[in-house]
């Protein structure tokens, strides 16, 4: 052995050693050496040590506000919180299930503790997409709303050529014999009816649509 | 670890409020002299102290015994401490404050005592002013008692490593000790 480990040894106690003591015997200088090292130890007990008892209340209770600010109880109640890599293998899980759920098809519904997973459209789906308007009627009902005031001003002008030919018929009819008064009249019935239809065919089309 | 720690760790890992004052008031002294020791600040050991008493109250249900209890704390401890001396820029200023603490922690009431206490400040200068690993070993096998091995499983160095840097550290401090011998 040689001087360093002797008085490593020494350093840590491990002074019993035969060969130790052997190499002390002989060696002057590692007495010194090993004898200035154990007054130095001794020297060290003369740094006291610290004395103030910690508020071990508060220190529960800041490790209890910390565990609250992370959403686990964490001193009255040392329930085992997740680790980070259950937690992180559960997720991945979740995602997983999801996208293979939605891929299927499936619909996840949750509801007084219950969770229930399903295939194909939902009922209220189906509904849905019936009460939807088609495109042929989505097209019409813009088509009419541009024709709107088109066709309110063609029937306005309509209003006032019938008019204007009642007025004429009344006029003609004053001109002529009561004989053929009926058969005017008569005519005029008959061509109040048609243009009335007409009036009322292109009020129907420009009506705005109603779903 | 002894068996009572592991029944007493057990009962506070499952919510035993009283198993869990018990433990901390059993570790508090400890926790403290080793900050202490290894900052060279009262004031910051009484933090990393507070500091160190959460992390247990909070780690205590992932413990689950794996390594011993006083094992898992020191380490707490100390990569506290190193956490907070990184932190700290310049050897000087915590060789100041390792001056200071002794003096700012004691109230002396007769001559033997001012005398013990200057020397011991003396001490604590002379251990704050060792490189960080050396100091730890030292605080740790000479204060806190510590054997080798069980330091070896604190700092996760090997033994032979360790004992090196405690000699080394002796052979640091002796011609300062010797001085202050002298002088006392």
């Amino acid at each position: 052995m040689d001087c360093q480990s002797i008085r490593e040894q020494c350093a840590t106690g491990v002074d019993e050693d035969p060969r130790v003591r052997e190499h002390l015997a002989d060696c002057a200088e590692c007495r010194v050496a090993v004898e200035t090292l154990r007054q130095a130890r001794s020297a060290l007990d003369a740094w006291p040590r610290s004395e103030a008892p910690a508020d071990i209340a508060a220190v529960i209770a800041a490790a209890e506000s910390i565990g609250q600010a992370e959403g686990r109880s964490v001193t009255t109640n040392l329930a085992r919180p997740a680790s980070r890599r259950s937690t992180l293998v559960g997720l991945a899980a979740g995602i997983i299930a999801f996208v293979l759920l939605s891929v299927v098809g499936a619909r996840v519904e949750t509801g007084g503790g219950v969770m229930r997973i399903t295939f194909g459209k939902s009922p209220e789906r189906v509904v849905d997409q019936a009460q939807q308007p088609s495109i042929d009627s989505l097209v019409d009902q813009k088509v009419a709303e541009k024709l709107d005031p088109v066709v309110r001003a063609l029937v306005a002008a309509t209003e006032r050529s019938v008019a204007a030919q009642r007025d004429m018929l009344a006029e003609f009819a004053s001109a002529v014999d009561y004989e053929n008064l009926q058969d005017r009249a008569l005519d005029e019935a008959r061509e109040q009816r048609i243009v009335d239809g007409f009036i009322d065919a292109i009020a129907y089309r420009g009506r705005p649509h109603q779903p | 670890m002894e068996n009572d720690d592991r029944i007493w760790v057990a009962r506070a890992a499952r919510g035993d409020r009283s198993a869990l004052e018990r433990l901390l008031r059993r570790i508090d002294g400890r926790v403290l002299d080793l900050a202490h020791r290894l900052t060279g600040d009262a004031d910051v050991a009484k933090d990393l102290r507070q500091q160190a008493l959460i992390r247990v109250c909070r780690g205590l249900s992932d413990f689950e015994g794996r390594a011993d209890f006083e094992t898992w704390v020191h380490r707490i401890v100390v990569n506290l401490c190193r956490d907070h001396l990184r932190s700290q820029s310049a050897v000087r200023r915590r060789t100041e404050r390792h001056s200071l603490l002794v003096g700012a922690s004691t109230a002396p009431s007769t001559h033997d005592e001012t005398e013990r206490t200057e020397l011991g400040q003396r001490v604590a200068t002379a251990v704050g002013a060792l490189p960080d690993e050396e100091r730890e070993v030292l605080v740790l096998h000479h204060y806190q008692g510590l054997s080798f091995p069980e330091i070896a499983r604190v700092l996760e160095v090997p033994e032979t490593t360790l004992k090196s840097r405690f000699a080394r550290a002796l052979e640091r401090l002796a011609p300062r000790l010797a001085t202050l011998r002298a002088l006392g």
